[in-house]
Formats: C-alpha cells, structure tokens, sequence
C-alpha cells in the first residue's frame, strides 16, 4: 500500500474511463468483482479518490447514467420524496440548475452504491493514510488517531513519523507519536522496538495505552525483570497522569454541576428565604424561561444548518422577562393572598405548577428540540486529556454574574435596602412609608426571573421539555435548606460544595443512583446538627 | 338496462341507509391506554394518535364486522399503579373489546393481572426486555433477539468492537436487556472486564461523570456504548458526550430507545453517525411506507395536534398501527369479537405492514419482524446500513437467559 501512496505523490490524474468504469464495477452484485475493482482504485494513486473513497464509505456515491458522483445530504421534501445534490468524482463540478444552484436530482433516478463490510474496512484504512496529509488541521488529528486504532497499519508510520517531527499543532504533535509507538508495539516481532514503544507511551502519558500496558503486566509471563521494569514504569507514568485528569474533572465536573444547582437555587433562596414562601412553581418558571429561549430560536429562525447566534443574546433577557412576568401575574393571582399560611401557599404553587405543564404541554407538544449557539459547543483542550466544554464555562461565568448581580441589588442599592427592611419587619417597614406590596411583588419577580435565566442557560446542557423544572425543584431546596435561610452566600457554598462531591461521588466507584442516594443521607444527617443550616440567620430575623 | 340501474341505485341508497342506522345503533369499543401527561407522555402521546388514525381508517372503510369502532381514550398519566385501574374500568365500565396501550415494562407488568384475571385482550407495541408470555397480550414490538442481540452482533461483526459500557435508566427494561446482552457477549468470548454496566435513575440530566468514565473506558478504542437511556435523559447524555469531544469514531453510541420521535427533540448534530437498531425506519423507501408516512403526517395536521406535519413515524408508531389492523382482520376473520377466536385468528397470521411484511408467531405471541440497524443523519431521519435477512423469528424468553431449555409455560388464557 506504500507504493500506492507514493504513486499519488507522483502521478496526480490517471485515465478517466479507467475509474469510470471500475465505479462502474462497484455496482455489481459479485463481491469477487468488486474487489478486483476496489483494488484497482485504490492502485490508480488517483487524489480524485480521496473525496470518492470518504464518500463511498457512507454509501453516498451514486450513478447517474454510468456517470459516477459524489452525493450531498439527502434532502426529503414535503411529499417525502428524496433528492441530492450531485458532484463529479472526476471532474469535481458540482451539477447546477438554471439559477445557479446546485441541482437536486430525484434520488429514485439514481442508482446508489453501498459497500460491505469489507469493502467499508478497506476504504477506512486507506483513507486514514490519505487524510494524514490533509491540509485540513482537523482531518489530520482525527486520521493521527485512528491510525493507532486497528487494524494497524505500519505503512503509516512514516506520515506519522513527519506528522510527529514538524506539525505546527501540538495537539496532532502528540497524537502521531502515540499512534506511532501503538502501532510499533503493535505490529513489530521486535522485543527491544516493543519495549521502546512502551517506554515512550509512558513519557506521552498515553491514556490510550493504559489497558495495553495493563495487561501485558498480567497476562505475558516471558517478560524479563527489566522488561518488567520499563512496563511497570510507563504505567506509573500513565497511572499518575490519569489521576491528575480524574481530579480536574471531579473539579471541573463539581464546579459546573454546582453552579446549576446555584442558578436554580438563587431565586428561590430570595423568595423563600426573603419572603418565606415556598414556591414549588419555581421549577415551572424555569421551564418557562427554557420556552422562551426555545420560542426565539424559531423566531430568529436559527438551526444547525443557518447559525443564527445572536438569538441566544437576546433570549437570555427574554427568559428573566417572561418567567419574571408569569412570577408577577402568579403572585397576583394566588402567592399574595396567601402570605400568612404557608402551607397554603405551597399547596397552591403546587397547583400552579401543574397548570404551567400541561398548559405549555397542550400548546407546545412534548418533543422540542434546542441548538444551542454554536459558539457553546463543543471545548478547547487546557492540557493534554483536560478539556473544558464551552457551554459549562459558560454557564459558571452565568451563575458568578447572577450572583454577583443579585448581591449588589440586595446590599449597594435603595431597592435593596426597602426589600430587606420589608422582610424584616413589615408593618414597620410600612409605617416608614415603603410600598411593602411592591416590594413583595417585585422580589418574587426577580427570584422568578432569575429562574428564568437559569431555564435560558439550562438549554445549553439538556433538553426542553414541559416538566423539566421537575427534575430541579427538589435539589434546589435542599441548597437553600443547607446554606441558611435568606443567605446567597450559603448558596454558594452549598450549590458548589453538594456539587463538588456528588460529582466526586459519580467519578468514583457509585453509580449516580448511589450516589444520590449517599447525599440524601448526607444532607438529613448535616440537617440534623445544624438545622438552620450554613449560615443560619443572626439577630432579629433568628425569631422569625 | 336503464331499470336495471335505478334498482341498483335504489338498493345501494337503502343499503347505505342500512349501514348508517346500524352504525349509530352498533359500535365496537376498544381501549386505548397510554399516559396523555407524566414522563411518558413525550412518547405514548403518538401512539394514541396513531391508534386513532388506524381507527379512522377501518372506520371509514366500514368498520369491523360491519361495526363502527368507537375509541375509548383514557389517561393512566405516567402512574404505574393507574394503569391497572384505568386497564380494569376500560374492561368492565367500558367494555372494550380490546384495549391497545402501555409503553414502559412496569406499566405493563402493573396491568398484565388485570387483563389476565378478565381474559381481556392487550396489544402491546413496543420493544421491550422479554421474558414475558401472556396469552393475553399481543406483542408487536421486538423481542430481545430482534433488536438488542442483532445490534450487538453487529458490532462485533461488522465494526469489530471488543469493549461494551451498557448504559441505561434504572428500570426494568434496561436491568433485563442488559441481562441479555451481558449473556450474549460473554457466549461469544467477550471478556468479562471489557463490559461496563451502569445506570441512572429517570430524569438523569448531568451526564459529566458518566461520559468521563466512556472517555476513559474507550481510550484505548475497539469500544462502544450500547444504551437503554429512557426518555428525557437522552439529550443531555448525547449533548455531553459531544461537548466532552467524543465522536461517533471515537466510540459509537448505539440506542435501543432513540427512535425518529425521539429525535424531534434533540439537537441533532452531535448524534450524526450513531446508531440505533429498530425493526422499522421512517426513512424505509417503499410505496406503502411512504404512503404511510403522509397519512400520518396528514393526520396530524388535519386534527390540530402538536408539530402538525412535521410529525414523524417510529418503530412503536408502526407496530401500534398494524395492532389495530391486525386485531381488525382477526376479528373478521373470527367472525366474532370473542377474544378467544381472535387469539386463535391471530396465531400466525400474514400481513402486510407500513414497514413490509411481517407474520404473528402461530404459537407464542411475539411478532416475526426485520432488523435493522439505522446511522443518525442530519436531517434526524435513519440510513439504514444494515438489514436482516428476512423476518426474525421472535423469542419469548431468551435461550441466552434459560440456557438449560426450560422455559416457564404461557401466563394467563381462557377462564378455567
């Protein structure tokens, strides 16, 4: 197959009828016929066969009239009938309609060629060879590491020998000479170039190459002592590695986890612990800000296909507004009669909450989908095997500016100061002349908004759908529970603190289930020796 | 010649008024009991569509036994207990000839007694974990040999995988397929420590840890996922799994539970290149798929229901569609409504489904279906990339669980 490969390096176009009618060949229904003719493509060293051969794996090459070419994505219309756009393999010109488009032709006009199994394996591998000289940074480390994958192949090795001496990404630096050392270790009969390759998969900290090293310590008994010793080496070496990783992701984990949790809870602790109830709707205005969102990514018409990111700007206000008007038009209608029975109040939301679902179940249906705006998907590497995902980075600095935020509102401004007197006192509050009906009001709306935005950013991570606020309402209470009543620090520390374990918890050796299970228990025990929590309510508000 | 034809007139005008007098007068009831609110509502709210479109249909084509069926829709919300009483009312309030409904195993495993104790009559439509033969249930979905063994053969076979992470939510449909599939792996020489069993409760939403653990598991390669996730869980599992930079190539997911509905509700990009193995694709070109697919759609939209036309058919929608048809054609076959001659008719009966031809087993219950094994594409429909030979026989109780030959006799039947 090294010849091949050199051959494409020389001769850049080979006969054209020739390819056509190995193509041609493809559709036959004789598996032996095919090979023949797969093997002869493969021989031409044609660069024409590199977009052929990705194409033809995914069974996307199609005949028309004899001619061979290349289909796009396969459109279905209204009436479910399927079209594609076609290219040629061999001149790659793309068919265009009268207007300048591409053309999209029925595909019942076609005829399609599917590859076996066999025939799939072959294309894979030779197109990882192809693609480790593509211009593109992305298809050169995706074919850098699957070349490490079998079936190995040592015809590689030189591409990722260059791969791994000159490349100008890091990344793909280190990929080629690990994939190269898995497949020398792999393939070779050679004991000292195996061990070399050991030795240096455990100075690249090789991840990949854990289980390889793991279980040649167990299973190969002809290991001499000092063979022993490079292997034993290289593990420690990977072993130690994969710990730091671990840590950093119970820590990135936690952290992201926390910081939803913090979002949730946060406007539930300003109405409960503000104004002592509770609301169990506060999931609901959550779903409601998610909806919102939802609602302006059609608006603004944004997919996959036509990005339209700007939208996710708006729809962050959009949530806080739209959960903060249903929060008003809810305290309104059912919270303010109900200030001095909690019970009541809670009974009520409750019911609330139920209208809320089915009413936007009734409108909405169950199935939404959500594109998050492409510039949260996806992570960037920090260090090697470390990734941050853009969405929960996203989502921390969220939370940290809602925090922030709220805790300004609440200390450095008038409002602030009217709605803490008010909580604390109310007659008295009022006597000094301030609207203590507004005040409620107004808290309730900012704790419903606040849930709102939560809703908006939670769109990044998980689905939409009508009772998702259930899934939050109840994790949310046990953060306000353990940090204290009324205080956003104890939030804080709270979100991030269950965060941080139930996370380590997960990564560990429990299954979410027990896991879930060991924080409940955590929880009641903790609330048994400090009851009022964290941080629990000094002075006058310690009475109430 | 002119006589002629005005007494031909004449007699089709009394007969149609016939067929309406007797269509006001006699009705047949069925049931239908799928959760219209709750976590399953985001899938059973379909299948109630359908059953109703497949009523209209009969309905307009002159009803069963020349009787208009009359749907009896009533809402068990997700609560498994509830299924039982809702199953028991339709039953003996209602007197349902027969009833199409659930979805999850438990919600079933809570109704069986019921319609056992009546000798009443269930068409269940969806793929679930076998181990289960009642006489009084119909099973249109796959059987475990029909989806989860085909699946993981595949893998092995064709994409030569060596490692498997079974992952799914914490309930009986999962805990037991994977019982299955462990079996499965472990006859066909897969080591013990190359299979990874984990689930999360329903509703599951912070999928870090777990899509950490797939990192590490798959790092080496030669690894996939094979994944019972259940309902909303699903997209902050895939949406996770992408944003961890795992790809398809990486490790591929292949879903039990992920159907094209399913997939109206996810962010379809990070799924392109995974799989799912199901017995029916919406994206299967035939005449009679296609023309399915639009009366579906149409349907839809005619009656004002969520997502209008573009609604999309699945697996469960297809084998709660053929269910009516097939009781329909069993009854008339029977002559009678009688859910013992219906049984009877139905025993390996031939017809032809949306998705093709399919076959009732003549003795256990279960449905001869396809395989197939369906790559995500863009546009959230199915390539499928692998076909069974034929139909697959179904299997009531798995031989990979029961390798000793003795399966438990039949539950339920004729009132001794």
């Amino acid at each position: 197959m090294l010849s091949f490969i050199l051959c494409l390096c020389l001769r850049a176009t080979a006969d054209d009828a020739a390819i056509q009618t190995h193509i041609q060949t493809l559709a036959s229904r004789k598996s032996s016929e095919r090979a023949v003719a797969l093997d002869a493509l493969v021989a031409t060293g044609d660069a024409r066969m590199v977009p052929f051969f990705d194409a033809y794996r995914i069974g996307s090459i199609y005949l028309r009239e004899g001619v061979p070419f290349i289909g796009g994505d396969v459109i279905t219309d209204n009436n479910l009938d399927q079209f594609v756009s076609l290219t040629s393999v061999l001149t790659g010109e793309t068919l265009l309609d009268e207007n300048g488009e591409p053309e999209l032709i029925p595909l019942l006009e076609l005829e399609n060629l599917s590859p076996n199994r066999k025939e799939r394996i072959k294309v894979r591998s030779v197109s990882m060879l192809l693609n480790l000289s593509s211009p593109d940074k992305d298809t050169r480390l995706k074919a850098a590491k699957q070349a490490g994958v079998s079936p190995l192949q040592t015809d590689a090795i030189p591409f990722l020998t260059g791969l791994a001496e000159n490349d100008p990404s890091r990344k793909i630096r280190h990929t080629a000479a690990e994939s190269m050392a898995l497949i020398e270790f792999g393939t070779s009969d050679d004991v000292d170039v195996r061990m070399d390759a050991i030795r240096s998969l455990g100075e690249l900290n090789s991840l990949r190459a854990l289980a390889l090293v793991e279980n040649l310590l167990e299973k190969d008994e002809t290991l001499t002592p000092k063979q022993t010793a490079i292997v034993t080496a290289a593990r420690k070496n990977i072993i130690t590695h994969q710990q730091k990783v671990k840590f950093f992701d119970n820590f990135k984990f936690g952290l992201s986890t926390g910081s939803i949790y913090i979002l949730m809870a946060l406007g539930l602790a300003i109405i409960y612990g503000l104004m002592g109830v509770i609301n169990m709707a506060h999931g609901e205005m959550m779903m409601i800000g998610a909806y919102t969102t939802f609602v302006l990514q059609k608006v603004f018409g944004h997919g996959p296909e036509s990005p339209q990111n700007h939208f996710f700007l708006v729809a962050l206000p959009a949530s806080f507004l739209v959960a903060a008007l249903v929060g008003w038009v809810i305290e309104r209608l059912v919270v303010r009669k109900l200030y001095h029975r909690p019970f009541e109040s809670l009974l009520a939301t409750v019911g609330v909450s139920f209208i809320l679902i089915q009413v936007v179940r009734l409108i909405f249906g169950d199935n939404q989908s959500s594109n998050s705006p492409t510039w949260l998907v996806g992570g960037f590497e920090v260090a090697n095997d470390m990734t941050l995902s853009f969405n929960r980075v996203f989502i921390f600095f969220l939370t940290m500016a809602a925090v922030a935020g709220v805790m300004v509102l609440m200390r450095y401004t008038t409002f602030g100061l009217k709605v803490r007197a008010t909580m604390q006192h109310r007659e008295m509050a009022a006597s000094v002349g301030i609207h203590t009906r507004r005040m409620y009001s107004m808290t309730f709306m900012l704790g419903s908004g606040l849930a709102g935005l939560a809703g908006c950013a939670l769109t990044t991570v998980s689905g939409i759908t009508p009772d998702m606020g259930q899934n939050y309402i109840v994790d949310s209470f046990l953060i306000v529970v353990i940090g204290g009543v009324g205080e956003l620090i104890g939030v804080v520390c709270s979100g991030l603190g269950m965060g941080i374990i139930l996370q380590s918890l997960e990564n560990s050796f429990f299954s979410p289930v027990w896991a879930k299970i060991i924080i409940l228990t955590m929880v009641v025990a903790f609330i048994q020796f400090r009851p009022a929590g964290l941080f629990p309510p000094k002075g006058r508000l310690a009475d109430v | 010649m002119k006589r002629k034809r005005k007494t031909t007139l004449l007699a089709a005008a009394a007969m149609s008024l016939l067929g309406l007098t007797a269509s006001a007068q006699e009705t047949v009831k069925i049931g239908i009991l799928h959760s219209l609110s709750g976590t399953m509502a985001i899938s059973e709210t379909s299948l109630r569509d359908v059953v109703l479109m497949a009523v209209e249909e009969l309905n307009a084509e002159g009803g069963v036994l020349g009787k208009q069926i009359e749907p009896v829709v009533v809402d068990p919300a997700s609560n498994w207990p509830l299924f039982a009483e809702k199953a028991k009312e339709l039953i003996t309030k209602d007197e349902v000839a027969v009833t199409f409904g659930c979805w999850t195993s438990v919600s079933r495993k809570s109704a069986l007694p019921v319609f056992e104790e009546y000798n009443a009559l269930l068409f269940y439509p969806v793929q679930y974990e076998g181990e289960e033969q009642s006489l009084n249930v119909f099973y249109t979905g796959a059987s475990p040999n029909q989806q989860l063994v085909p699946a993981a053969e595949y893998m092995i076979d064709e994409l030569e995988m060596k490692k498997f992470y079974l992952l799914g939510t914490d309930y009986v449909f999962p805990r037991t397929a994977n019982k299955v599939l462990k079996a499965y792996l472990l006859s066909v020489g897969v080591p013990e420590e190359n299979i990874m069993e984990e689930y999360t409760p329903f509703h599951h939403q912070d999928y870090q840890s777990i899509v950490g653990k797939i990192k590490t598991f798959a790092a080496g390669g030669d690894a996939c996922v094979l994944s019972t996730i259940n309902g909303d869980s699903n997209v902050p599992f895939y949406k996770e799994f992408a944003n961890q930079g795992l790809t398809s190539e990486d490790c591929p997911i292949v879903a039990f539970s992920v159907s094209e509905d399913e997939l109206r509700a996810m962010e379809v990009p990070p799924l392109v290149g995974h799989l799912a193995a199901w017995n029916y694709f919406q994206s299967k070109r035939s005449p009679e798929n296609i023309a399915f697919v639009k009366a579906f759609k149409a349907y839809c939209e005619a009656n004002n229901l969520p997502g209008g036309k573009d609604r999309v058919t699945c697996d469960p929608i297809e084998a709660a569609y053929f269910g009516v048809k097939v009781w329909a054609a069993a009854a008339e076959e029977a002559g009678s409504f009688d859910v013992d001659k219906v049984r009877d008719a139905i025993y390996g009966m031939e017809f032809d489904a949306p998705g093709g031809k399919k076959k009732m087993h003549p003795t256990n219950q279960h449905t001869y279906k396809p395989v197939y094994i369906g790559e995500i594409m863009r546009d959230g429909q199915f390539k499928i990339i692998s076909e069974s030979d034929g139909l697959v026989e179904p299997d009531s109780y798995s031989a990979l669980l029961h390798t000793d030959g003795n399966f438990p006799a039949p539950t339920g039947g004729p009132k001794k």
